[in-house]
């Protein structure tokens, strides 16, 4: 997709869709919220599809990942935490989850953005830096340290 | 190391969505796209609540000290003083479309307008990019006389997520007015955030009533973003 500055939003629609929601789902563990948070994403990749379009999944996968934050920082009372503990993931997997959250909006802004690109949205070390218009090495350097800083909770995810 | 969160995974397949759901996507998108061309804020009634209580507390405590530690020190500039009542220049009528954007990383500007003339509330949004952990965000619309001679800035400053301050400057003669930030109705933008600010009644007064205005966004000096009025309200 990247690249193909031609591809048009119906062809994208589902490889886009796939990936928001792959990145909401690891943060949110709902599929309900997971999915719009998705379809918000895709939303708003349609309304500036023309400027989108050449970087259209790691766009959609920042996007998502931003709304689910957003989700889950609105989700930090007690009562929130557990509510979500008598859905449908493990008890773990809620801690292991709220935990990645703190831990990536604590990272430094590049640093997250190359974690979320790599890791949340399972993006290559190239297709990350050429979505963030930096060279490969500075996204190893950068998903090292912010590895590093995550490790504590991607240890026991 | 990639596939290090697949344990996080749905363990169920997502299906394709249904034709009537991809339409809802797409007509969320179209009016996402509309108002990107013309924006037009409703001025919330919260809002206009604290806009008439930052106006008493300014009534009250003229001049409240709101200096960050980014503010020279020395020389202090000059007070502004406020005389007189907005007029209506271009106040509600127009909002702003980014014209810069989407550079990758950079804190793209979604909207930014300014909703009134009187007790100025100007609103923005992020839609891409983040807002900088760290460093220095700065937020400014700048309203023109008609003929040019005379201007004003409404400005906002963020540092680390945090509005650290907020004033009203004259950039003819450097005078300035700092806003009580705690009086801020948006709170702290937040990393992908929607914000804005309420100044005091007679912030533009001066400029006449055909007075014009921009905004833009920086980060650590250097313009990210920035926007100009486009449309009237029909």
């Amino acid at each position: 997709m990247e690249g193909d500055l031609v591809i048009t939003f119906e062809e994208a629609f589902e490889p886009m869709r796939r990936a928001a929601y792959r990145a909401a789902y690891r943060l949110l563990g709902e599929r309900a919220t997971a999915e719009d948070v998705a379809a918000e994403a895709l939303a708003r990749a349609y309304a500036r599809w023309s400027s989108v379009s050449g970087h259209a999944e790691p766009w959609v996968i920042r996007v998502a990942t931003n709304l689910a934050l957003d989700v889950g920082r609105r989700r930090s009372t007690a009562s929130d935490r557990q509510a979500l503990l008598i859905e449908e993931a493990p008890a773990d997997q809620v801690e292991r989850r709220l935990d990645l959250q703190a831990a990536l909006r604590a990272l430094p802004r590049r640093q997250r953005e190359v974690v979320v690109l790599r890791f949340l949205g399972d993006l290559s070390e190239k297709a990350t830096a050429a979505a963030l218009a930096i060279d490969v090495g500075t996204v190893k350097s950068h998903a090292a340290r912010g590895l590093s800083r995550l490790r504590k909770t991607v240890e026991r995810v | 190391m990639i596939n290090l969160l697949q344990d996080l995974d749905d363990p169920l397949p997502l299906p394709d969505l249904g034709h009537e759901q991809r339409k809802a996507v797409i007509a969320r998108g179209e009016y996402l796209r509309r108002r990107r061309r013309v924006r037009v804020i409703g001025v919330p009634v919260a809002a206009a609540a604290v806009a008439a209580a930052v106006v008493v507390a300014l009534a009250i405590a003229p001049g409240t000290p709101g200096r960050d530690l980014l503010t020279p020190a020395s020389p202090s500039p000059p007070e502004l003083v406020l005389q007189g009542q907005d007029q209506t220049g271009e106040a509600a009528n127009y909002v702003c479309q980014d014209a810069l954007g989407d550079s990758a990383g950079d804190p793209d500007v979604d909207f930014f307008s300014l909703d009134r003339a009187s007790y100025p509330l100007f609103h923005y949004r992020l839609v891409a990019g983040e807002m900088p952990s760290s460093g220095l965000v700065e937020f400014r619309i700048e309203a023109t006389s008609a003929d040019g001679g005379r201007s004003r800035q409404l400005v906002q400053r963020i540092v680390d997520g945090k509005v650290v301050d907020q004033y009203l400057r004259d950039p003819s003669t450097g005078a300035r007015r700092d806003v009580p930030r705690d009086e801020n109705p948006y709170g702290d933008p937040g990393d992908h955030g929607v914000g804005g600010a309420t100044f005091p009644g007679g912030s533009l007064s001066g400029l006449g009533d055909r007075w014009t205005w921009g905004a833009s966004i920086s980060v650590n000096g250097t313009v990210v973003d920035s926007c100009e009025p486009t449309q009237r309200r029909p």
